[in-house]
């Protein structure tokens, strides 16, 4: 018969799933309603109820009065690490940018072209030397690394039929969620603890604040973590169970896992399985041996510390990596440093969040260590804790190259302290507990001032503590969420995130690809790289995306130097038939300084390539796609007057180039004794005769004048920039006009009517200045300059204006070191000033010659540079 | 209830009808992905596969196990071994010519239904189980 009792208590568990799962969903809701591609945002009221969520799930683990059973709190336990991993997953949607993107795009090549990226590079002529997939040796490490992630991603991809996006992005989540509660759960009781102690195990596991940031990337060692914690598991099994042999097979093949997965988890698997089997020999050994058994297991300890350092110095020995110690480092280490480790950097409330765990882990192992239940697990747990801050210790005392971060060592002890601090946050609890549950002494029990605390209805103190618990508890989980928040998402901002407008930009060239069918390689930035590869897949041979060093170099050589050469040599990789750029607001500001005019480099950009064919999205992650086809154009060119032994004729010139700013041009002369070639465009600059005549003199700006022989053929070059060709002032040759105006040092300054040279020595910090008049030039202008120099030599250019009566200087290129082949240089220019005059310098640091050749000076209309 | 008698059908595999079920699901995954691409019969022949070989595989390994543990367990082994016969077929591509795609897929999924089932009928279980008795 149902009693009122029964009805209450219905109720009230119907009125606990309503409130767990009404706060899921608003949290859900909240999340992804204010998730946006532009820029990360945390709704203020998510941490609120997610602190309320994680409360009301501590208060339902610890409370006695609800009467949930064990398997509803797994439930609820489990739903709320659902409900971290989803908040998360969606907050940091569609993933992190770094190494998490890296793998994605790893996977998609596993999921296009069934085979290991490295494999594809065979495919990529540009790529002819691979040292890291020449021997089969390294070609079995290289493939091994991560293999369990990318077979599992893609066989669920295909088995599935989900895009290997989205089983990337839900994989450790899922796993995560589901398997490390259960799994802490079963690993305390294991130990021996309570059903209490077992669900906080799994709440704490799979949400401490260490391993909380591993439990949403798609990265190799978040599986390796995740595996280490099943290896535990089975290890604990197989210590304790009797059925040994099942739990050895699973051990065994739980550490293939993890040597499969990722270089660290890998190893620390490996020593934590060899401890294991250590303290098993031991226990055998103890009864009649007990000084063997203890030398024997201090002498496996150690082999187990030394193990992890002797494995990454011996690396080189398989591949091309490794890492290194020296007894050095540990005495540059402040003292408090050496003693606190990472406790010494961490603030007041870090010290709480990342140490509370380990510091009741402590207190855990001691009250579990005196019950002397299941003490062998006990001692395995105790040294495997022992073993992992050894092995951090001695990376951070001693390592000077490290393989893999210090501190991810870090990691691996909540999945060893949290079943000890979940028995000490139970022993707390159960200690406050009163011995009898009322008083037996009637008089007391009937005293006035227990009478008026029970109609107070005060807490009692389990009950104080439990909810102080819970809060403390709770406020430390939201913390380790916020910093993850922070560090990873807001602290990387904007491309904290795999840009979802960089993947929109690869998917249009992708689709490109897919209706012209020609090759194509791609210059990026970063986030975009990834993003790309995320789509086409790593060094894909027809649908190249630059990566890592050298797109880097591309990119900024693009953006710096405002040159196509990058793009051509990107273009050469693959044979690729365009090369696209994909390139999002922030990057530019990244590579070029908080400084940069985002809109002038995209003009620039837009007169180099072409105006952009895609501009994806708004705000900082916009992104814009230019693309530019780098074939190398013939053809015939204007015409130039020639005077062949006086006699006037038009001849057309030729060109070839690769790029618009580099472009050729050339005239062939034959026939005649005497030539005079002048009419040539304004912005072509002149470069040489070939072969050299036998007497030529020439004003670069107006007419070369050359004897030759009669039956010979000479050729004209000159070299242009047919981006820039609208020039308003240009002096080529450095004849006329240019004055000395202050010097200091032994100076020179000479023109052979094509390139000036203008030297300055003698003296330490020795300067020249020639000037010239300019025709007062006014309006939107850049300046352009091509210039060399030897080695140690200096330049720089000031342009005046008078204002007021006096001169000013309106534009100072700043001193350069000049390169030895000739650059031009390109900087916009005011663009209310007139300017006046034109300074060239020459300038020496330590008194040295310095010695410039200046090619050619020119304003042209536009803002470039 | 239901899910215990449902669990205790499939793992009992009484003349292995249910590994046959697994391996035409393989079969039909495999048409689906060549010729119909549907998404849902993808879904559905997949996840008759993962129950059948959770079932196994918590029956060989978590036999003193709840039927929600054991199941739950048996599909953590289930994926290992398949992220295991995915990865080999990864490194094998250094020594020689093989792709990881949708036929070596299903042989690593039929491979690892056929052992498990061998495994179950061939007594090899229940030898473990006697080495399991015998000791207790």
């Amino acid at each position: 018969m149902t009693t009122m009792q029964d009805i209450k208590r219905s109720a009230t568990r119907m009125a606990t799933y309503v409130a767990f799962i009404s706060l899921s969903l608003i949290m859900i809701y909240i999340v992804s309603s204010s998730w946006s591609p532009e820029a990360l945002f945390l709704h203020p009221l998510l941490m609120p109820l997610y602190f309320a969520a994680t409360t009301l799930l501590l208060l339902i683990i610890f409370s006695d009065r609800v009467r949930f059973s064990t398997g509803d709190k797994l439930a609820f336990t489990i739903t709320h690490s659902f409900l971290t991993r989803i908040v998360c997953l969606i907050f940091f949607f569609p993933g992190t940018s770094g190494d998490n993107a890296y793998h994605l795009a790893h996977e998609r090549t596993f999921d296009i072209f069934g085979q290991y990226y490295a494999a594809l590079e065979f495919q990529i002529p540009g790529l002819s030397y691979l040292p890291h997939i020449q021997s089969v040796t390294s070609r079995l490490f290289l493939y091994q690394r991560a293999s369990i992630q990318y077979g599992l991603v893609t066989a669920l991809s295909k088995t599935l039929y989900i895009d290997v996006s989205w089983i990337h992005l839900f994989l450790i989540g899922t796993l995560w969620s589901f398997f490390v509660p259960l799994i802490g759960f079963k690993i305390s009781e294991t130990l021996g603890a309570s059903n209490r102690a077992g669900l906080l195990t799994g709440f704490l596991a799979a949400n401490a604040p260490m391993v909380i940031g591993w439990s949403t990337g798609g990265v190799p060692n978040s599986l390796g973590f995740f595996f280490f914690f099943v290896t535990i598991y089975f290890l604990l099994k197989s210590l304790s169970s009797k059925n040994v042999l099942k739990y050895v097979f699973l051990t065994l093949l739980a550490l293939v896992v993890s040597l499969l997965t990722h270089g660290l988890t890998a190893i620390a698997t490996f020593i934590v399985v060899l401890l294991a089997a250590s303290v098993k020999k031991y226990q055998s050994w103890k009864e009649n041996h007990q000084k063997r058994a203890s030398f024997f297991l201090v002498f496996s300890f150690f082999v187990c510390v030394i193990l992890l350092p002797a494995a990454s110095v011996l690396m080189y020995l398989v591949y091309p990596t490794y890492s290194s110690f020296s007894l050095q480092k540990i005495l540059g280490l402040n003292i408090n440093y050496v003693v606190l480790a990472n406790y010494a950097s961490y603030s007041t409330i870090e010290n709480l969040m990342y140490g509370t765990i380990t510091f009741l882990g402590i207190i855990g192992m001691v009250l579990h260590s005196r019950k002397g239940k299941r003490k062998s697990l006990g001692l395995f747990m105790i040294l495997a804790l022992v073993l992992i801050i050894a092995e951090y210790r001695i990376h951070l005392y001693f390592a000077t190259r490290e393989l893999f971060g210090t501190g991810r060592f870090l990691s691996f002890e909540p999945f060893i302290t949290v079943p000890f601090a979940a028995i000490a946050i139970e022993y707390l609890i159960n200690t406050a507990k009163p011995v009898m549950p009322t008083s037996l002494n009637p008089a007391h029990a009937h005293s006035s001032k227990r009478g008026i605390l029970s109609k107070l209805n005060f807490p009692s103190k389990q009950t104080l503590i439990a909810i102080l618990m819970c809060l403390g508890l709770s406020a430390l989980i939201v913390e380790g969420a916020l910093t993850l928040f922070q560090g990873l998402g807001f602290g990387r901002e904007p491309y904290g995130i795999l840009s979802v407008y960089s993947q929109e930009a690869a998917t249009l060239i992708h689709e490109e690809y897919r209706r012209t069918g020609e090759k194509y390689a791609v210059v990026s930035d970063f986030v975009s790289e990834t993003a790309g590869m995320s789509v086409v897949g790593r060094s894909n041979p027809d649908e190249y995306y630059h990566y890592g060093p050298l797109n880097g170099a591309f990119f900024s050589e693009l953006l710096l130097e405002l040159s196509i050469e990058p793009l051509v040599a990107a273009s050469g990789y693959n044979d690729a038939q365009q090369v696209y750029v994909i390139l999002s607001r922030y990057s530019v500001i990244r590579r070029l300084g908080p400084t940069a005019d985002v809109d002038r480099l995209i003009n620039s950009l837009s007169r180099l390539l072409r105006p952009p064919l895609a501009v994806v999205g708004e705000g900082w992650r916009q992104v814009y796609v230019f693309s530019f086809r780098p074939k190398s154009a013939q053809g015939t060119g204007p015409k130039v007057t020639v005077y062949k032994d006086l006699q006037e004729t038009h001849l057309n010139t030729t060109y070839s180039y690769w790029t618009l700013e580099d472009v050729e041009y050339t005239l062939n002369l034959t026939g005649a004794t005497t030539y005079k070639v002048t009419g040539w465009p304004k912005h072509w600059s002149y470069e040489a005769i070939s072969p050299g005549p036998t007497n030529a003199s020439i004003d670069a700006n107006v007419w070369i004048n050359l004897t030759g022989k009669p039956d010979g053929t000479y050729m004209i070059k000159w070299i242009a920039n047919d981006i820039y060709s609208d020039v308003v002032w240009k002096d080529d040759s450095f004849l006329e006009g240019w004055n000395l105006n202050t010097a200091r040092g032994n100076y020179s300054f000479s023109s052979n009517g094509d390139v000036a040279v203008q030297t300055i020595g003698g003296q330490p910090a020795g300067f020249v200045y020639h000037a010239k008049a300019l025709p007062l030039l006014q309006g939107s202008l850049s300046f352009q300059m091509r210039v060399k120099g030897a080695s140690n030599s200096y330049f720089y250019v000031l342009l005046w204006t008078i204002k007021e009566g006096s001169s000013q200087i309106v534009f100072n290129s700043l001193r350069k070191l000049a390169p030895s082949d000739f650059k031009t240089y390109t900087f916009a220019l005011p663009t209310d000033v007139v300017f006046s005059q034109i300074w060239l310098s020459s300038y020496t640091g330590d008194g040295s010659p310095s010695v410039i050749q200046w090619d050619y000076v020119a304003f042209v209309q536009g803002q470039f540079g | 209830m239901k899910l215990e008698r449902l669990e205790k059908t499939i793992a009992h595999d009484r003349r292995g009808y249910f590994t046959i079920l697994a391996l035409l699901s393989i079969i039909a995954m495999l048409i689906n992905a060549i010729t119909l691409s549907s998404p849902i019969l993808e879904l559905l022949f997949a996840l008759m596969y993962f129950l059948i070989n959770s079932i196994f595989c918590g029956s060989i390994f978590f036999q003193e196990e709840d039927v929600g543990f054991r199941i739950a367990f048996g599909l953590l082994v289930l994926l290992m071994l398949i992220a295991t016969g995915s990865a080999i077929i990864i490194i094998a591509r250094a020594l020689f010519p093989i792709m990881l795609n949708m036929k070596t897929i299903i042989a690593v999924l039929s491979l690892i239904t056929i052992l498990l089932s061998v495994t179950k009928h061939t007594g090899i279980n229940a030898w473990l189980n006697q080495i399991h008795k015998n000791k207790r």
